[in-house]
């Protein structure tokens, strides 16, 4: 994607959002209407704005030489991402022990950011860490799932 | 004055002092790794201390934030790669001491440069925020509310990229502050029936998201770069004192910079250390010397870096508007022990107010000798590679989102920011305005409906007081300055005096 489609797909989805709660602000009271509608007016301006500015830069940069960018690994990101978002949703069934050193072991090994026995290694070490920390230490909860 | 006192024996205390003391550590490491920024420590950190006294919390903080300025010079010198976007100006001299053999110099000349501005923003902040935070007493809702319109205009209009972009972001923060209960009318707002949102969303989870996801995130991005073989440390650290006295002119001017740029909302480290070398070179007999390995160079950017954090923490705590994205996230550690900011913080919860001045002045202390013996060791930490980073900042993330309210939601809301500032980075929205709407948010509706009702509905209100008509001009001219009208005022009146 381009970065002009980009800058369109962010002001398309600002716009949306500022005219979902703008109607939804009908809604409401008016004492509490009045400055939401008014912040939704202001980002509907606003998006708007950032569009024409993306616009008026591309063509500007199209006149001039085109800037190579360092690739990005975009599926490792992807990857990783789906890592966090499923650490998160087992944590709280089956509990921080489990889950952690887990998602540690296969997020460094996935990574290949060390060996795998340096990977077990820091990942229990910090699992322990963790947990001295905010549960023996700060006496704050963490969750336990199976272990609770 | 009695409250100065009490605040200097509060933060003499044995446990204080450790936290002080352990905070500076941590921050003089993580500033010196590469990738890892002081914002996102103190958000990772923010969920520790909200087991703590919020004195103490609140003090440890500050001086992660303030260690982390020198930290970051570590291998700005060393490996010419700055730990923060702060020590970017320290590498132009700071690297060709260290490959002139003269590593330990550099880095006892930026931790002294370091100590000298960082004591003289602490005495500024110990100076000017009691008086301003008397004069901030006197203000009503009408000039609270022009407080927080030009706290989130100036944020927005001068962060890094586009100043659309920052307003933008900044506007969007407000508006996600307004979800849940209307304190006026008491009705539910854009919660869409989720009982969640009833609550509103906590701007402490998403900061920590904001700010801590997308660095771990673009750790990810790319292989870890082949290291950089690291200059060794084998001459003496300290300056003498001839040293001191030749570059002490620039050190204080570097100084008087940083408490300036970091009293700007919007403005930090980052600007502070560029127009400190500038104006250190500007001023210089020897201009040619900088770049080349020139101990003033070094002096001037980390002068200017650590004194950015007494003055960013004035308008902070005397007015509640954060002068940087890290107190933002300190302002954060306040509100998670239910202290709103605003004047009150000078009143009402003065005690930690002046804890947390005098724990600034004190990280100073802790910076200087602990920078003496931790700076080698630092050095090895800078080894740790990238990939290793990202999966441990994610628990971090998680964890420390889920204590703050025992809350498997909190933590899904925090990795929904998380990936949002993913992207709002790729496209070069800045996210700490976003943060600083959040904060502002609530405020800004309050003082509106107050005004309005004192007003009958009038908005003439604001233009009457004069302090408040002030504010909003200035708020005014910095939205303006941002768009093309200025540029061709400008032209226009070049063209004039031609």
């Amino acid at each position: 994607m381009n970065n002009l489609a980009k800058q369109g797909l962010a002001s398309a989805i600002t716009l949306i959002l500022a005219i979902v709660l703008y109607v939804d602000s009908f809604n409401l009271p008016p004492a509490a209407a009045s400055l939401p509608r008014a912040l939704a007016w202001i980002i509907i301006v606003l998006s708007m704005a950032m569009f024409a500015e993306a616009w008026y830069k591309e063509r500007k940069k199209a006149k001039v030489n085109q800037e190579t960018k360092e690739p990005i690994r975009i599926i490792r990101v992807l990857v990783f991402t789906s890592m966090i978002i499923l650490y998160v949703a087992l944590i709280k069934p089956l509990g921080y022990f489990l889950v952690t050193p887990l998602f540690l072991i296969v997020g460094m090994a996935y990574l290949k950011a060390t060996r795998l026995w340096k990977a077990v290694l820091i990942a229990l070490g910090f699992t322990l860490f963790c947990y001295f920390l905010f549960v023996m230490f700060l006496h704050l909860p963490i969750p336990m799932g199976l272990f609770s | 004055m009695n409250e100065i006192m009490i605040g200097l024996l509060n933060v003499v205390s044995p446990f204080n002092l450790l936290v002080i003391a352990s905070g500076t550590g941590l921050g003089i490491f993580v500033g010196a790794m590469p990738g890892l920024s002081a914002t996102m420590a103190i958000a990772l950190l923010l969920p520790v201390t909200f087991g703590m006294d919020p004195a103490a919390g609140i003090s440890m903080l500050a001086s992660l934030y303030m260690g982390a300025m020198y930290g970051g010079s570590i291998s700005a010198i060393l490996l010419r790669t700055p730990g923060t976007p702060a020590a970017a100006a320290t590498v132009l001299d700071g690297y060709p001491m260290a490959q002139q053999g003269r590593a330990g110099k550099a880095l006892g000349v930026s931790l002294t440069a370091s100590l000298i501005g960082g004591v003289i923003s602490s005495i500024a902040l110990l100076t000017i925020a009691p008086v301003l935070g008397k004069v901030a007493l006197s203000f009503g809702p009408v000039e609270l509310f022009a407080i927080a319109v030009l706290g989130i205009t100036i944020i927005g209009s001068l962060s890094s990229g586009s100043p659309i972009k920052g307003i933008l972001s900044g506007v969007v923060g407000l508006m996600i502050a307004l979800v849940g209960m209307d304190p006026i009318s008491g009705t539910p707002r854009f919660t869409f029936g989720q009982m969640y949102l009833f609550n509103g969303i906590s701007f402490i989870i998403a900061l920590i998201g904001l700010f801590s996801i997308p660095q771990a995130l673009r750790l990810v991005e790319k292989d870890d770069a082949v290291k950089k073989a690291v200059s060794s440390i084998k001459d003496k650290m300290l300056p003498t004192f001839k040293e001191l006295k030749s570059m002490i002119v620039t050190i204080l001017r570097s100084s008087v910079i940083g408490v300036f740029t970091g009293l700007i909302p919007g403005t930090g480290g980052d600007t502070a250390c560029w127009f400190g070398y500038n104006e250190a070179k500007r001023f210089s007999k020897e201009k040619e010397k900088f770049g080349t390995g020139y101990p003033e160079g070094v002096a001037a950017a980390e002068a200017a870096n650590n004194a950015v954090v007494g003055g960013a923490l004035i308008p902070t705590i005397t007015l509640g508007i954060p002068g940087s994205s890290a107190t933002a996230v300190l302002l954060g550690g306040l509100m998670v022990h239910g202290i709103m900011p605003g004047p009150t913080l000078m009143t009402e919860h003065s005690l930690i107010t002046y804890t947390l001045i005098w724990a600034v002045l004190l990280s100073n202390v802790f910076m200087f000798l602990e920078g003496l013996v931790l700076t080698r060791a630092a050095v090895s930490v800078t080894k740790i590679p990238n990939l290793v980073l990202a999966p441990i900042i994610i628990i971090l993330c998680v964890i420390g989102s889920f204590t703050i309210n025992n809350s498997i939601i909190d933590v899904f809301v925090m990795v929904f920011f998380g990936i949002l500032g993913y992207f709002m980075d790729k496209i070069n929205i800045p996210t700490a305005p976003m943060v600083v709407g959040m904060i502002l948010g609530m405020m800004l509706d309050n003082s509106m409906n107050q005004s309005l009702l004192m007003s009958d509905g009038s908005w003439m209100i604001f233009l009457r007081t004069p302090v408040s008509a002030i504010l909003l001009l200035i708020a005014l001219i910095s939205v303006l300055q941002a768009t093309p009208l200025f540029g061709f005022i400008k032209k226009r009146l070049k063209k004039t005096t031609i």
